[in-house]
């Protein structure tokens, strides 16, 4: 990685605190001069101002251990926990922080988490059994292998950091978000849970695969969920559980089809078989701009020198 | 300097420039690219939606044709850089995998064995040859062009998959753009999504993504952006007048494969580097240039 270095012990750091005015409706930049030592946090430092500097600066925190995801910030690009990242090890001594994206403000780098929580509860963030099961005094059982499939995903702590990095969000608040789809899978994966085909159904139906898988979240997530994964798997499990209910599966259906024709991919067949007909003359005017600069490509199109073998390895995972 | 060089179905179909570029530019700078026909697609980050062990397969297979002649791989994409990684990862680390796929891999008469090495060819370019060579062969500096870098997802993330740059500060290309004369310009999408994927999902969603980010670049002052994926080449220069009207705005940027940036600081003209097959001019942004 680079341009990650070390700060010397005792140095002044210079932090311009992005804060969102209420009253105003608009981002104000305070800047302050902070005494860094070894072992010294960001939300200590946050609230070294608060308590010396400046009064009214308004942060949210509480457990200061990295488990109640209260204090997500974006310190200098990065999404971090502010409780969770030395900051010595942000590697400047000026720290640029600001509050999460994608969320209304409340003040200062305080965001509104509600629209964030309104679309974790959509996905039924807990177990589905039968009203009968329920009903019975035996416990659901699971091996430790079971366990083990979905344990990762249950260290979620709610921080909305994965929500605020998503650049799928920032432009449609249709989108569930990383941590909504990624509990989805969660459940979905649990052997205790009787629901699965129905949440990867409601799923498929709403967004599952209008996620652009550009990882951003799987960067942000301080617990190293990794939700831009669990999002993927999911899709997996949407083309086995539901088929091809609606464009992004059979954008990839029809995607590994192609590879299989030709070994590599021909957009005009992909396009069309993704979008179809109606769709590509949706995109006549566009196609036209294109065809004058050679950029439309024939159907037709020769596979690659031994496509036998790339035959072979589908029909070897046929038969797995 | 030698790699087996893989150019990915864009820079084969729609967008030959990108080939055409590359080729002209490595000879330039001495860097020999061997080709292999029989590479087969990265999987573009969808065949594993569909299935996962198979888009490992099919990347042990062009893993193991490089390997075979002993030659690290050069891309010329971020979404085939981010998808060889992530095979070559998973065939390295996971044992269980590596067998399985192992066992596909006998019926066609190819092993891998975890020796080939991914590059994309920026990172050729910072890494392998350095920027301090490179900046003697500038012939013809950029000098007076204020450009935005995108780098395009799979490039930068996941980290411990690419192991390239920094994930949230990203500089090999602001490095690059200096180094050829020109200005890099500061934008905060610069690490974001294009929204290529979700052209023929969802497409308003996607072009509001492109918009945003051809945006931010222009307000950020950009006479032009370079991008190292050509899958956000088609999104921000092939659908820009579809993502400028998504985000009611007026307005144009032409957009460069990155081998043809370097191409015009290496002196070689834009009609040979392909700047003509874009959507999008370059021309108005050429003049910009200060001899």
């Amino acid at each position: 990685m680079r341009g990650v270095w070390l700060l010397e012990e005792g140095k002044m750091i210079t932090l311009n605190v992005v804060r969102y005015d209420p009253e105003k409706k608009q981002y104000v930049t305070s800047t302050y001069k902070v005494p860094a030592k070894k072992g010294m946090t960001l939300l200590d430092a946050l609230l070294y101002i608060r308590d010396n500097l400046d009064g009214t600066l308004t942060v949210r925190h509480s457990c200061r251990m990295g488990l109640c995801g209260s204090c997500a910030v974006i310190a200098n690009n990065k999404h971090v926990l502010a409780c969770y990242t030395q900051l010595l090890d942000l590697g400047s001594d000026t720290i640029t922080v600001t509050p999460l994206q994608n969320l209304p403000m409340i003040r200062d780098l305080v965001p509104d988490l509600k629209p964030f929580f309104e679309r974790y509860k959509l996905v039924k963030p807990y177990l589905i059994r039968p009203e009968e099961d329920l009903r019975k005094d035996t416990e659901f059982l699971q091996s430790p292998e079971e366990l083990s499939r979905y344990w990762d995903l249950t260290l979620c702590i709610k921080c909305a950091l994965c929500y605020s990095s998503c650049p799928v969000l920032k432009v449609d608040k249709d989108f569930y978000g990383p941590a909504a789809i990624a509990t989805i899978h969660r459940f979905a994966i649990d052997s205790r849970d009787k629901a699965t085909k129905s949440r990867v159904e409601e799923i498929t139906r709403n967004g599952l695969w209008w996620c652009a898988r550009c990882y951003l979240c799987v960067e942000a997530c301080p617990k190293f969920i990794k939700p831009g994964e669990a999002i993927t798997n999911l899709k997996v499990l949407s083309c086995r559980e539901v088929g091809v209910l609606e464009k992004g599966a059979k954008h990839a259906v029809a995607f590994k089809q192609n590879i299989e024709k030709y070994g590599i991919l021909n957009e005009a067949n992909l396009i069309k078989d993704t979008v179809g007909i109606g769709g590509l003359l949706k995109m006549l005017p566009l196609g036209l701009k294109m065809a004058i600069k050679g950029k439309l490509i024939s159907p037709f199109q020769k596979p690659i020198p031994k496509i036998e073998e790339i035959r072979r390895i589908y029909e070897e995972m046929r038969g797995t | 300097m030698r790699y087996a060089y893989y150019p990915g179905c864009i820079a084969k179909t729609s967008g030959k420039e990108l080939d055409a570029a590359t080729r002209i530019v490595a000879e330039k700078m001495g860097i020999q690219l061997i080709n292999f026909p029989e590479f087969s697609c990265c999987g573009g980050a969808v065949i594993d939606e569909a299935d996962a062990v198979l888009n490992i397969a099919l990347n042990a297979r062009n893993l193991a044709i490089a390997e075979s002649k002993q030659l690290p791989m050069l891309t010329v994409c971020s979404t085939c850089q981010g998808m060889l990684s992530r095979a070559n990862k998973v065939l390295r680390e996971n044992k269980e995998m590596s067998t399985k796929i192992a066992k596909i891999l006998q019926k066609i008469g190819v092993q891998y064995n975890g020796g080939t090495e991914v590059k994309h060819l920026l990172q050729v370019i910072v890494d392998d040859y350095s920027l301090g060579r490179l900046k003697e062969l500038v012939t013809y500096p950029l000098k007076g062009l204020k450009i935005a870098p995108f780098y395009g997802c799979h490039l930068l993330r996941p980290a411990d998959v690419v192991r390239f740059d920094d994930p949230w500060n990203p500089r090999s290309l602001e490095d690059l753009i200096s180094a050829l004369g020109a200005e890099p310009i500061y934008f905060k999408g610069r690490i974001e999504c294009c929204g290529f994927p979700l052209l023929f999902i969802k497409e308003s969603t996607a072009n509001r993504m492109a918009g945003s980010v051809l945006e931010e670049a222009v307000e950020g002052g950009a006479d032009l952006m370079v991008t190292p994926c050509p899958l956000c080449h088609v999104s921000l220069d092939t659908f820009q007048s579809e993502a400028v009207k998504e985000v009611k705005k007026s307005i144009s940027i032409p957009i460069l494969h990155l081998p043809q940036l370097v191409g015009l600081a290496l002196g070689i003209d834009a009609n040979t580097l392909g700047l003509s097959r874009h959507m999008v001019s370059v021309e108005d942004a050429l003049k910009k240039i200060k001899r």
